[in-house]
């Protein structure tokens, strides 16, 4: 399981923080805090590159390896936790994966913001492929076995226009 | 409740530059949120540079020491101890039965301001100054950047600063904000401190405030807790302390600083001896050969 969270160094997604000398040299890199357990069942070393992927998307970032960050017992089962900070981006002075993009869009309706907090993900050690080998790479080492990552609004795979987007589009009334 | 709001001394006009009072920081990391505040405030208020965007992999501290650049420097340590009377978990893998304590310590360094300086006593230009206040003041138009109290500071506080930063060359550290203090200002780190984890005022005051603390720490359980205050060493006592939980090692902190200077007899001694000896050796080389 991802979480997301912030930092106290930065702002949102870093759009004002990231561009400030004295903010970015305090988180100048994109991380993902994994705990020591999961950490040596991966074969990964603290500030190794790894590679969170989810039904979305797949962002790279470096492995922060620390007790902090702990394993939970569900039901028998062990569920391991991934730390992300959800402040990086392809602009300013540091840049790093976005961690927005591996959650689906979901907007809270009462405070119109990112509702979605928490997915399902898979770890891969490494740097991640670009260009033509990326799409290659994540059909690999995309999550398999959940339910259809749809939209709320698009209409169930089971039903006859399964999983297409809703005529005029998201959010929209559609037109007579 | 955490700290004494705008009553506290962090808040308050004071006039100790004027009255020639002995000042100093106390600072306490069980009330540290590692925020970082104090880092950002003081290079904000100093005009400090940006010391370089480099990812560390330690914790969250990406600042790793105090130098010519980063005059406050929060340290994350993480260590499998107990913090105080905190409820211990099991939950780590492999370790479902056994205790597991685990610690999250955030300490914000800073200069020590000692009573004897050893940048002071190195420095050949009469840069460094004592202040009314008591602190360690770098003029910086004075410093020729020779670097003698570089090496001279026990603590491994002050530094030059490397190309291509502005300024580069001279010898930088923490002012103690003498500036702001003329005024009657706090300076920056402990204004912004948003727990008062670096408090600031009369040196005196904050001895009894610290040893208060640590009797107040004692009794919650948290019986490692003491302070970092060398005053029997060579340093004499430092205006800038802290509480600390554990050994100073593990903050970096030297057990029992000493100011280079008093090794300054010995090693006289010592290249006296040497020279003499190297006459000697020569002049009796001579009588041997000719
Ligand atoms: S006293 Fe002033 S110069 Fe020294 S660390 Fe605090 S803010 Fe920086
Ligand atoms: S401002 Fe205060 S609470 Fe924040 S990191 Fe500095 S010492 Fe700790």
């Amino acid at each position: 399981m991802l979480t997301t969270y912030r930092l106290t160094e930065h702002h949102t997604a870093g759009g004002m923080s990231r561009f400030l000398s004295h903010l970015s040299e305090l988180q100048p890199e994109m991380f993902a805090e994994i705990s020591p357990e999961l950490a040596r069942e991966l074969g990964v070393k603290n500030g190794d590159y790894i590679c969170i992927v989810t039904l979305r998307g797949a962002i790279e970032a470096r492995a922060l390896v620390s007790r902090r960050i702990r394993p939970v017992h569900l039901n028998g089962k062990t569920v391991h936790q991934v730390g992300l900070p959800y402040h990086f981006g392809t602009s300013g002075l540091v840049r790093g994966g976005a961690a927005n993009d591996l959650l689906s869009i979901s907007g809270e309706p009462n405070v119109t913001i990112m509702e979605a907090k928490a997915a399902a993900c898979n770890i891969v050690p490494g740097r991640l492929p670009r260009g033509a080998a990326f799409e290659e790479w994540i059909n690999k080492h995309v999550p398999t076995g959940g339910p259809a990552n749809l939209h709320p609004e698009q209409p169930p795979l089971d039903t006859a226009k399964g999983g297409e987007n809703p005529p005029g589009g998201h959010g929209k009334e559609e037109k007579e | 409740m955490i700290g004494e709001g705008t009553k506290s001394t962090n808040q308050r006009r004071h006039s100790y530059v004027q009255e020639h009072v002995e000042v100093g920081f106390f600072t306490d990391p069980t009330v540290c949120i590692g925020c970082k505040a104090c880092e950002v405030a003081c290079k904000e208020w100093n005009h400090v540079p940006d010391d370089g965007f480099v990812w560390s992999g330690n914790s969250y501290d990406n600042t790793g020491h105090l130098g010519a650049s980063t005059w406050r420097h929060v340290m994350f340590v993480e260590q499998d101890r107990q913090k105080g009377n905190q409820i211990v978990g099991s939950h780590s893998l492999g370790n479902g039965d056994g205790e597991d304590p685990f610690r999250w310590i955030f300490l914000s360094d800073v200069c020590k301001h000692c009573e004897d300086a050893g940048c002071l006593e190195a420095c050949p230009t009469g840069a460094i100054v004592r202040t009314e206040v008591g602190s360690v003041l770098v003029q910086n138009d004075v410093c020729n950047g020779c670097g003698y109290c570089v090496v001279s500071c026990p603590f491994g506080v002050i530094d030059r600063r490397p190309k291509p930063l502005p300024d580069a060359g001279g010898a930088f550290k923490c002012t103690f904000c003498y500036d702001r203090q003329k005024s009657g200002l706090v300076p920056a780190c402990a204004k912004v401190c948003p727990t008062e984890s670096i408090v600031f005022g009369r040196l005196d005051d904050l001895r009894a405030r610290a040893t208060h603390r640590v009797q107040e720490l004692h009794e919650h359980g948290y019986d490692d807790a003491q302070l970092y205050d060398p005053r029997e060493t060579s340093v004499g006592g430092i205006h800038a302390f802290f509480l600390i939980l554990g050994e100073p090692e593990a903050y970096g902190l030297p057990p029992k600083p000493q100011v280079p200077t008093i090794y300054l007899k010995s090693a006289w001694t010592a290249a006296f001896a040497t020279a003499i000896a190297a006459i000697i050796a020569t002049l009796l080389a001579f009588a041997f050969f000719s």
